[in-house]
């Protein structure tokens, strides 16, 4: 069972840019546990601005984000880290993983961050990456990894201290579509899996697919949203 | 557009975009141009002070003991030399760290290679430029300070540490074609291949050939012993040869010690710190090679007190000489290791940037991060001045015996001029702790 599972809610949310941007106009958002959203909308839209206001990076101009019954403006830049790195997990589109460990020890880092031992944690780290299809592969660096294979690192490392958010910000972007597919499936079922909530900001419509909930964004609003017809499992039976 | 007015726009953007969003690499231009004035100011200093013994050693007057000054002299100036080159090419590398991004987005654009090349030359000219010209005007500060301390008896007046025109022009044209010559030469990748991610696959290791330059070293040294050791130019073969091989050797053994480091590490800040020594042992010996020859330097300038016992006061003032000329020597090669220390790390916080930001975003707290880059530096160095002590023992031992750690004063001396060095080149990697938090602010 994950403990971190909770609601998320967004209320009336609003980030202002200096005197005349809008990044976020008045946006309300509740992500149930275990639920995965797409935000999707063209380029200045507000998705990763709406995300961060989400994971607690950015703090808004006005409205707030609820977390396990604590609003998030009201904790200090520090309890917040803390929030980030016990709670919830991140996938971005490149340049996350470090380049000088190898792949079980970018997956490990997290909970050494935490406090766990190195051993230990390389030790929990060794069977998500295999859960993953990357058993045998724990010593190579990312460099000698392919870009897919290399995301899942990316998503074995968001899920070893068992979020109960996972964030990802165009974890498809550098990818192609076969490859990008392969990614979206792991990264929505694993997440199922360790029963974490999904929100995954993307601009493609094959990514946002495989989410049981897209919102559209425009202009710093989410103007529409919608339930995907079908969930993951019969989109694997239908490709 | 030509090239001059596209260079003086990109100029002017990067001014204001770091002026609005308080862009942590504004401070690497600062940081350039500081490297570069000091390395003009003190290799100014350097070879002023040569002239000046020089210079005496021609007087009429002068004292029978002034061409071993002069001897001395070069010694000291030879032991900068290398450090001096360091921090040059340090300087260099710090142009080079951030512009590489753009060079490659304006190639993708369809910039040609000359056009590449004539951005960075204009880029690392400007900077080298202006680093040169303060450096010049340092030195001018610097010969005042530099002239109270006393040799044979007096100090020297500023006509004495006076380069002369020509020198100092060309000194300053030698630093400006130093740091255009790194940036044009480190263009390649993003000529070829502007597309391309670096790829960082398994570290091939320092070869152990580099031990080898241990032993051939030591061979020497037992063949230099049967020379007389009272022989001014056996010093000097020993002391080459003690800098040569610890310029060698410093980065395999840096390696050696990341790789003892990360069996051990238990913690984030220890692994962090470990792999990036591991990954990358020649900076990291750069960040603390300077260290090292400070503490041969204090090992040199703390043994000339074994020799005081002088029979009259000619012999005791040129002892007593020697061993300001050590501490001065000490104290120059502690500072250029601290300003290459904060360049280097300024460099390596720059070029990490991206993993800094990712990381605190994803809940690493900015301490634990700069505990690691702390740490990156401090194992290196405390393993370095250990092989700067053991590299000193092996040299001076045949030379001295054991009577150099039997002296207490020599000892309380030396021990004293490693603190200072260690301490410079903290403050030198402390001076990039703000640059490390702006590149992880979110």
């Amino acid at each position: 069972m994950n403990t971190h599972s909770a609601p998320l809610i967004a209320k009336n949310l609003v980030k202002r840019y200096g005197e005349q941007t809008m990044a976020l106009d008045g946006v309300d958002l509740r992500i149930e546990p275990g639920e995965s959203v797409a935000i999707m909308g063209p380029s200045g839209s507000g998705k990763t601005t709406l995300l961060h206001s989400l994971a607690g990076v950015i703090t808004p101009t006005s409205g707030d984000v609820q977390w396990k019954d604590r609003e998030m403006s009201s904790m200090r830049d520090g309890e917040r880290t803390r929030l980030r790195r016990n709670d919830f997990g991140f996938v971005f589109q490149s340049g996350q993983l470090l380049p000088e460990l190898p792949c079980v020890e970018n997956v490990a880092l997290p909970l050494m961050l935490q406090g766990t031992s190195r051993v230990e944690a390389v030790n929990r780290a060794m069977p998500i990456l295999a859960q993953l299809g990357l058993g045998g592969m724990e010593s190579r660096r990312p460099g000698e990894l392919s870009g897919g294979q290399a995301q899942r690192v990316a998503i074995a490392r968001a899920l070893i201290t068992t979020p109960g958010v996972v964030f990802a910000d165009e974890p498809t972007g550098a990818l192609d579509q076969h490859t990008s597919a392969e990614v979206m499936e792991i990264l929505t079922s694993s997440t199922r899996a360790y029963g974490a909530s999904l929100v995954v900001v993307t601009h493609d419509p094959n990514v946002a697919r495989w989410c049981s909930r897209t919102v559209m964004m425009q202009d710093g609003k989410i103007f529409s949203e919608f339930r995907a017809p079908s969930d993951a499992t019969t989109q694997e039976s239908a490709r | 557009m030509n090239l001059l007015h596209l260079w003086v726009l990109l100029r002017k953007r990067t001014r204001e975009a770091n002026r609005d969003f308080g862009d942590p690499g504004a401070i690497t231009g600062v940081l350039t141009v500081i490297a570069f004035a000091s390395v003009t100011a003190l290799l100014l200093v350097v070879v002023g002070g040569v002239g000046a013994f020089a210079a005496r050693a021609e007087l009429p007057n002068a004292s029978e003991n002034a061409q071993t000054y002069l001897v001395f002299a070069y010694i000291a100036a030879g032991l900068l030399l290398v450090p001096l080159a360091t921090m040059g090419g340090a300087a260099a590398r710090l142009i080079v760290a951030r512009r590489d991004e753009r060079l490659a987005n304006l190639r993708l654009l369809g910039a040609t290679t000359s056009q590449i090349t004539g951005l960075s030359a204009l880029d690392a000219a400007s900077q080298s430029i202006a680093g040169a010209l303060l450096g010049a005007v340092a030195y001018f500060g610097l010969i005042p300070l530099v002239g109270l301390v006393p040799f044979e008896g007096h100090g020297f007046g500023f006509a004495e540490l006076w380069v002369g025109a020509p020198l100092l022009v060309g000194v300053v044209v030698a630093v400006v074609v130093l740091g255009i010559a790194s940036a044009v030469l480190g263009l390649r990748r993003v000529v070829v291949s502007p597309l391309g991610v670096t790829k960082r696959e398994s570290t091939p290791g320092l070869g152990a050939i580099r031990l080898a330059v241990l032993a051939v070293a030591l061979i020497a040294m037992v063949v230099a012993t049967s020379t007389p050791a009272a022989s001014i130019a056996f010093i000097a073969i020993v002391l080459v040869i003690g800098l040569a091989t610890l310029n060698v050797v410093g980065p395999f053994f840096v390696g050696v010690v990341g790789r003892l480091y990360v069996s051990g590490a238990r913690s984030a800040p220890d692994l962090l710190a470990a792999r990036r020594i591991i990954d990358d042992p020649k900076t990291a010996w750069r960040s603390v090679g300077g260290v090292a020859l400070a503490t041969f330097i204090a090992g040199l300038a703390s043994v000339m007190a074994l020799f005081s016992k002088a029979s009259n006061p000619e012999e005791q003032l040129f002892m007593t000489d020697v061993s300001t000329g050590g501490y001065l020597t000490l104290a120059i090669a502690g500072v250029l290791a601290a300003i290459s220390t904060g360049v280097t790390q300024a460099g390596r916080v720059i070029s990490q940037r991206e993993q800094y930001r990712n990381l605190h975003l994803a809940g690493a707290e900015v301490e634990v991060l700069e505990k690691a880059r702390m740490r990156e530096t401090v194992v290196p160095m405390v393993a370095v001045v250990g092989l700067a002590l053991g590299a000193s023992a092996l040299f001076m031992l045949p030379v001295l015996g054991a009577g150099f750690f039997s002296s207490i004063p020599v000892l309380l001396r030396f021990v004293a001029s490693v603190v200072f060095a260690v301490g410079l080149v903290l403050l030198g990697a402390g001076a990039s702790r703000g640059l490390a938090r702006a590149a992880a602010a979110l």
